[in-house]
């Protein structure tokens, strides 16, 4: 009677090593995996036993020249520990950056205009506008495609997904919370003139084609505790309106889910008691594209190879 | 007893050195990947060319899968089980999602009664191949012992690379059917091959 209860959801694990899941499915599993240690558990053993399934087969000789084509690409690739990029699954456990160091938190660079030729998307006001429903069900895989398939931009439609945007960071409280604080302290006011810098940036990153934002909520459905904006060139940025304050022996880790692939950590920050700080956290390879985005607090400085306490996540969208 | 006693040490040994040489690849060293790919690639091979049966598809996988393990080596954590699980379970992911990719060239020729000619590879040789020659009569025992809608359901998901949807459809079972008789027989494949895989770092 000491055991535990077996999680509802183990099938959907042996499903997931197994690889037979349908595209949506396998992202809702994935996301429970993060934060599920024992389904964690039944997706190895399953990988063990599958292992042993696919070496089963009888062996056959590899091509000829298949060796040292490897070895000659080999030759010829630098080596790029911990930055993965995902294009293709490994096994859940086989997590990356086992070595990552935690990114210092430093304030978002300027991020002024970029000659971006594409535009944004419809569904790039559409998933600005959703923010009150973060987490819920959007366009997971056909939002992905990249820029340069939408022609080119036109002012209103920027200025729309600016507005949008910026509605969104309202709705979150991110912005509300600035007229409350403004009439305090001169270093209060100074910081929150920062502060409020920093999210204008961040809302002009937003309208910028190719940018991803997500709205990362501890339940489907529930109102989100921070934003994140991922950028076509790498870089990820983190508005906390709703974590607490973490101990100094601790550090939150910000998460990406790829479609394929483990979570990578892709940077560390910290939340202090006297409000938002947008942050700059981590980056990742150009090209790279995360389908969720996730937040853990880990104990340490640094963060682990898989993230143990998901307090927070959330589906990108474009 | 003393064969179940050899055969477990042959695996750590095989285990220990496969984490050598995964920790030789991380400081950058390109023999030591040749040495994995020497290890491993046949089986990697096999089964690539199972599940893509395009011989060109499979030798794209194999040769990514290797490739990205040597641009970031991390993707591979020893403290997590075994090389050749990883590599095995990278090969099938790679494989599957390039033949769902292919479906206009994709030939699945897995057949209702996959699984069945599994065979028992030839006789030992050095530490790998003996191992390997141990692990699959014993997955073609315990693939034996599975009732035969639960070894279809596994062949055309594991091998033949669809979904659970896609096998419902082709053997006009319903859905929930399907997941039961793939989750009941990898239970059973687990419970008899459990030890065998040597899961567990005991072994180490």
């Amino acid at each position: 009677m000491s055991n535990p209860p077996v999680c509802p959801r183990t099938d959907q694990a042996v499903a997931w090593a197994l690889h037979v899941l349908e595209p949506g499915e396998e992202h809702d599993v994935r996301a429970h995996l993060a934060g599920c240690a024992q389904c964690r558990s039944t997706v190895a053993e399953t990988e063990d036993t599958l292992a042993a399934l696919g070496g089963g087969l009888p062996p056959e000789e590899p091509p000829a020249g298949l060796r040292d084509r490897i070895l000659d690409v080999a030759a010829a690739t630098p080596q790029e520990p911990a930055e993965a990029t995902w294009s293709v699954r490994d096994p859940f456990f086989a997590a990356p950056g086992v070595d990552t160091e935690p990114t210092p938190a430093e304030p978002v660079p300027s991020v002024g205009s970029r000659g971006t030729e594409s535009t944004p998307r419809a569904t790039g006001a559409r998933g600005a506008g959703g923010a009150r429903a973060a987490g819920t069900s959007g366009p997971a895989r056909g939002g992905r495609s990249g820029p340069g398939r939408h022609g080119r931009p036109t002012p209103g439609v920027r200025g729309r997904v600016i507005a949008v945007a910026t509605a969104a960071l309202v709705a979150l409280g991110a912005i509300a919370g600035l007229g409350v604080y403004s009439s305090q302290l001169k270093s209060e006011r100074d910081a929150e003139a920062a502060r409020a810098r920093s999210l204008v940036a961040m809302v002009q990153q937003m309208a910028t084609p190719g940018t991803a934002h997500a709205f990362l909520a501890p339940a489907e459905g529930g109102p989100a505790v921070a934003a994140v904006l991922a950028t076509p060139s790498g870089r990820q940025m983190v508005l906390p309106v709703g974590l607490p304050a973490n101990p100094g022996d601790h550090v939150y880790v910000l998460w990406g889910l790829p479609g394929q692939g483990a979570p990578a950590p892709l940077g560390t920050f910290d939340v202090s008691d006297d409000g938002v700080d947008v942050q700059s956290v981590g980056s990742s390879p150009d090209g790279t594209v995360f389908a969720q985005f996730a937040i853990s607090i880990e104990p340490g400085r640094a963060a682990p190879a898989s993230p143990s306490d998901v307090l927070a996540s959330g589906r990108a969208e474009i | 007893m003393a064969d179940v006693a050899d055969e477990a040490d042959s695996r750590a040994t095989a285990r220990a050195v496969d984490a050598g040489l995964a920790a030789r690849v991380r400081a950058g060293d390109q023999r030591a990947l040749g040495e994995l790919y020497d290890r491993h690639g046949r089986a990697a091979w096999s089964l690539a060319r199972r599940i893509c049966v395009d011989a060109q598809l499979a030798e794209d996988v194999v040769q990514e899968a290797f490739l990205n393990f040597w641009r970031d080596p991390t993707r591979y954590d020893a403290d997590r089980g075994s090389f050749a699980t990883w590599l095995l379970t990278v090969v099938h992911h790679r494989a599957v999602d390039t033949v769902r990719r292919e479906s206009t060239i994709r030939r699945r020729t897995v057949s209702a009664d996959a699984g069945d000619d599994l065979q028992l590879p030839p006789g030992p040789g050095a530490d790998q191949q003996a191992l390997g020659a141990v692990v699959a009569g014993q997955v073609r025992t315990a693939l034996g012992g599975l009732p035969v809608e639960q070894r279809q359901a596994l062949a055309l998901a594991y091998f033949g690379g669809y979904t659970q949807r896609e096998v419902a459809a082709l053997t006009g079972v319903p859905l929930g059917t399907v997941k039961s008789r793939m989750f009941t027989g990898l239970a059973r494949l687990r419970s008899v091959l459990g030890p065998v895989t040597g899961l567990g770092e005991a072994a180490l």
